[in-house]
């Protein structure tokens, strides 16, 4: 079965948020939302505006979710895992989800109130641990499952990898990739690779879904050039949508393309006009993409009662988290104590990256 | 996708509760449907408090983006957890 490929917004919140939106849905333009179910403590507190969405675009089949906290690597089963695992089952029955993806990478503590998510390296460990999450995943919410790639990493060679170990996660489930377009711009810029050349490097024909959104720049004390970072308070950058046409003409199965932005970062009326110029450029390059054959995804899959651990992993995850907040970039640079990192490979205005922010959210 | 008048409904009245909308009421137009892109309402008139509308914990994706939502630590509370 052939079909267009659908547009779509991801939903927040905000009273900013709904206003900036509202035209696109008032004249019928959003084809598709996406939930992060796990961003409320309670469906309660969801705003009734977005449980009327919820609903009506459910059921309509077009409704698609998308976790944040999960924590897919996290090497240690946890009763937060557990307990996120019992919510998206909730989220399914509550309303009709097409399918759900999540983030590569782990939070960096237990406490996901006050930890950020940190990439992993490609290891025969890590990817048994992320296998197992996932199968618990798929089994949960019985939809199909997809992994989005993450925008940061310390170094080019887990760059390189990602495309290859998210592929090795996905086989287990026959899961679908969430390719967003603006983490790869992250990834390129800040390690010096052009855009196409990374996007080659996955799978493409995995690709169910496209993730757009701007970003920010961010100095560096260790390089000239700034570091990109995702946070989703910007235009979308005029070189992905220069490179949207080719990528989608790359993803023979690619059903969605959904538009990314913080509810909170409307702060001027040029600001929304900008968040509904990208959306309406973006519609114009899909409206001139051939249809594309709808994939099969899923399929049955067997798992263990007990989740596959790791303690050695968990130590390590545990001890890179604590570094970043305790020790110094050259510290951490010279540390023989990772057999799950190579860091010596590490950059170091990514590692100082990685410390500021850990600064700033971890307690 | 065209969404039902129900729902339109609740999306102006809660869009409305938060600004307002004086250009496109000018044009004679209904607030929403003037023209993309344009006429959308302001903040300025929002009285709905935020603890009502909890803000969001998405982050960006870049593992560098966390929540930009309050915490623990903060003085209004984490809204994941209910604690302050």
């Amino acid at each position: 079965m052939k079909k267009k490929i659908e547009l779509g917004i991801s939903l927040m919140p905000e009273g900013a948020f709904l206003q900036a939106v509202l035209p696109l849905f008032a004249s019928g333009d959003v084809d598709v939302v996406e939930w992060s179910f796990d961003t409320f403590p309670k469906y309660e507190r969801v705003p009734d505006w977005i449980k009327g969405m919820l609903q009506e675009f459910g059921d309509a089949g077009k409704l698609l979710g998308h976790g944040v906290y999960y924590s897919v690597f996290n090497a240690l089963w946890s009763e937060q895992q557990q307990a996120w695992l019992d919510r998206a089952k909730l989220a399914t029955q509550q309303h009709s989800y097409t399918h759900i993806s999540e983030h590569f990478g782990f939070m960096s503590s237990d406490n996901y109130h006050a930890s950020f998510p940190l990439p992993i390296s490609l290891s025969k460990v890590a990817l048994e641990v992320g296998k197992d999450r996932l199968k618990r995943l798929a089994d949960a919410v019985q939809l199909p499952v997809g992994i989005e790639n993450l925008a940061f990493s310390f170094s080019k060679k887990d760059v390189f990898e990602q495309g290859v170990f998210i592929d090795k996660l996905l086989e287990v489930v026959d899961g679908f990739i969430l390719l967003d377009l603006h983490n790869i711009y992250c990834q390129a810029h800040n390690f010096g690779v052009e855009i196409l050349e990374l996007v080659e490097l996955y799978p493409l024909e995995k690709v169910k879904e496209i993730h757009l959104s701007g970003g920010s720049w961010q100095e560096s004390i260790y390089r000239k050039e700034q570091v990109r970072r995702d946070t989703h308070d910007g235009k979308v950058p005029k070189i992905l949508m220069d490179v949207l046409p080719k990528v989608l003409a790359k993803c023979p199965h690619v059903e969605f393309v959904i538009l990314e932005r913080l509810g909170h970062t409307f702060s001027s009326p040029e600001s929304v006009k900008q968040y509904q110029n990208d959306f309406y450029q973006i519609k114009s390059i899909i409206d001139n993409t051939p249809e594309r054959i709808v994939g099969n995804w899923g399929k049955p899959f067997e798992f263990e009662t007990e989740p596959v651990n790791s303690k050695s992993l968990y130590q390590e995850q545990i001890l890179l988290a604590q570094m970043l907040k305790t020790n110094s970039v050259a510290d951490i640079k010279k540390s023989n104590r990772f057999e799950y990192w190579n860091v010596s490979d590490w950059d170091v205005a990514m590692v100082d990256t990685a410390k500021q922010i850990s600064d700033k959210w971890s307690d | 996708m065209k969404i039902s008048k129900l729902l339109l409904a609740t999306l102006i009245a809660s869009s409305m509760a938060c600004g307002e909308t004086p250009k496109a009421e000018e044009n004679g137009a209904t607030p929403f449907t003037a023209v993309k892109g344009k006429d959308v309402p302001t903040m300025t008139n929002c009285t709905i408090p935020p603890p009502e509308v909890p803000a969001p914990l998405t982050p960006g994706n870049d593992s560098l983006t966390p929540p930009p939502a309050p915490r623990h630590s903060d003085p209004e509370g984490c809204p994941a957890c209910g604690m302050g």
